[in-house]
């Protein structure tokens, strides 16, 4: 068997702001997030940095039950044409319209790993 | 050879049933159909079980008791589509010539699972992150009303139209009448989808249908399947249209061909309506009508019975609920109910073709995992 695992994060620092790695295989293999898991034979897979702001293309708040809290979910286009989901941050006030200017922030799961979400940018930050 | 005919339905109750268990909603399904087509259950060679979330074996665990004599059961899991793909597979083997009888089954019971949505497989990348059904469905509908100018009406009013139509459906247990405002007032499931935009989550039943080649015995006239077509989902991570059903166009297309009709000679539809802006959606990506102008034709009436082209006349998944692994088979035991003249209180009028299609889903990446269309004809 002739199989690799991909052992990077799915996010980095910038000197902006929080990247997310997309990645991007060989031939006509189009970019891609989350990135591609696992490497197969002698295949070449780029990592692409994407981000730190991206467009809000739709998002959604869930609504889980009386005794648990609303969360945002989003996905959200990055300029190499790849789209992300993500956990969407919900601040007051913030403008959460369609193709308005979202960043990646740093989030963490519910298991407590680290992980990645998206806020609104405040007007004036861009 | 002699194509095979859909010779008997039958379907269970729909509704909350905890007392009972899936295999006997599928035992009821299963008899109802057999005594349908006129035989019994010693004449059928083989039997396809779809289901979704009863685990290992459901189709033999249905059947112990009904005393089989060994026939091959082969069980079909593909997610809300598990039932159509049943069929689907079935139609192949009989066509190349494996069975004259079969009969296709599909069951779920969701009480038992403890409320809420649909479970989905927490390795998944987006499920991990919070993705549940209703969100996918609710952010394709802020994107939709975003690039239509479509009013959250628009979406409730589909709720009203389903709901009147299950209201006539017999095995509605679980249907109530509804108005606009009563759905737009329902507590917020994911914004903007309301409780009562949303298939009830909680819903049990199964459906069973018997194909043969063997015809004459039945107490109604034969079903034709005039197209049978499974598709899976496509790869795309990079800037989609979320607004395009791009896997149920494709299948549609593949369907319309294979059966030689378009959607002008459809008569009625039984589509995946697990969220109000699914049946939208799909009203576009079955040809019904161009692409944004779905709420016009919903208010046109032409989708309600006595319209043009009735959808949901059974009060589809908003209306009956959506035990998944029951869904597709539920469709077809509908449309049969329609073209042989015997739908009653909601006979659709003249039907001589039905549409079913159902999706699968639950995974990232793609439109949906599967999706599967039949076209009937009598």
């Amino acid at each position: 068997m002739r199989l690799k695992q991909r052992t990077g994060s799915h996010f980095q620092s910038a000197a902006d702001g929080l990247q997310l790695i997309a990645t991007r295989g060989s031939g006509e293999a189009p970019l891609q997030f989350p990135p591609q898991p696992f490497i197969h034979a002698d295949q070449v897979v780029e990592e692409v940095p994407i981000g730190p702001q991206g467009v809000l293309y739709t998002f959604s708040v869930v609504h889980p039950g009386r005794d648990k809290a609303p969360y945002g979910l989003a996905m959200v286009d990055f300029a190499p044409g790849v789209r992300a989901f993500g956990r969407l941050l919900l601040k007051d006030g913030a403008d959460l319209r369609l193709g308005a200017s979202v960043r990646v922030v740093p989030f963490e799961l519910p298991d407590g790993e680290a992980d990645y979400a998206f806020e609104a940018v405040e007007e004036g930050a861009q | 050879m002699t194509n095979p005919l859909i010779t008997g339905v039958g379907i269970s109750d729909f509704g909350r049933f905890p007392h009972l268990t899936e295999e006997a909603l599928a035992q009821a399904a299963i008899l109802s159909a057999v005594d349908d087509a006129g035989i019994a259950l010693r004449d059928v060679q083989a039997f396809y079980c779809g289901n979704a979330a009863g685990g290992h074996l459901p189709g033999q665990r249905s059947l112990r008791e009904l005393g089989i004599a060994g026939q091959p059961v082969f069980n079909i899991d593909n997610a809300c589509s598990s039932g159509a793909t049943a069929l689907h597979l079935a139609l192949q083997a009989m066509r190349a010539g494996a069975y004259d009888t079969v009969a296709v089954f599909g069951m779920d019971q969701l009480s038992t699972l403890g409320g809420g949505t649909l479970p989905l497989n927490q390795n998944d990348w987006n499920n991990r992150r919070g993705m549940v059904m209703p969100a996918l469905y609710a952010m394709r509908a802020t994107r939709y009303m975003h690039e239509h100018g479509v009013p959250v009406e628009a979406l409730a009013d589909v709720s009203v139209k389903n709901r009147r139509h299950g209201a006539m459906n017999p095995i509605a247990t679980f249907c109530k009448l509804v108005t606009r405002e009563e759905v737009l007032a329902s507590r917020l499931i994911a914004e903007p989808l309301t409780l009562l935009q949303c298939c009830p989550a909680v819903v049990d039943g199964a459906a069973a249908v018997v194909l043969s080649t063997r015809t004459g015995r039945g107490q109604a006239r034969p079903v034709r399947l005039l197209a049978s077509v499974v598709q899976s989902g496509i790869f795309e991570p990079g800037v989609v249209d979320m607004t395009e059903a791009e896997i149920t166009a494709r299948t549609a297309r593949l369907a319309y061909e294979q059966a030689g009709v378009g959607p002008e000679d459809l008569s009625l539809i039984e589509l995946h309506d697990a969220f109000t802006i699914s049946e939208l959606l799909y009203y576009e990506a079955l040809g019904l009508c161009e692409r944004g102008q779905a709420q016009h034709l919903l208010n046109s009436g032409a989708t309600s019975l006595g319209g043009r082209i009735p959808v949901n006349p059974s009060g589809g998944l908003i209306a009956k609920g959506h035990p998944p692994g029951a869904t597709g088979v539920a469709q077809i035991v509908e449309i049969c109910e329609q073209l042989q003249q015997r739908a009653g209180q909601r006979q659709v009028k003249d039907a001589r073709v039905g549409l079913s299609q159902v999706t699968g889903g639950g995974i990232s990446g793609v439109d949906h995992a599967a999706c599967s269309i039949h076209i009937l004809s009598i």
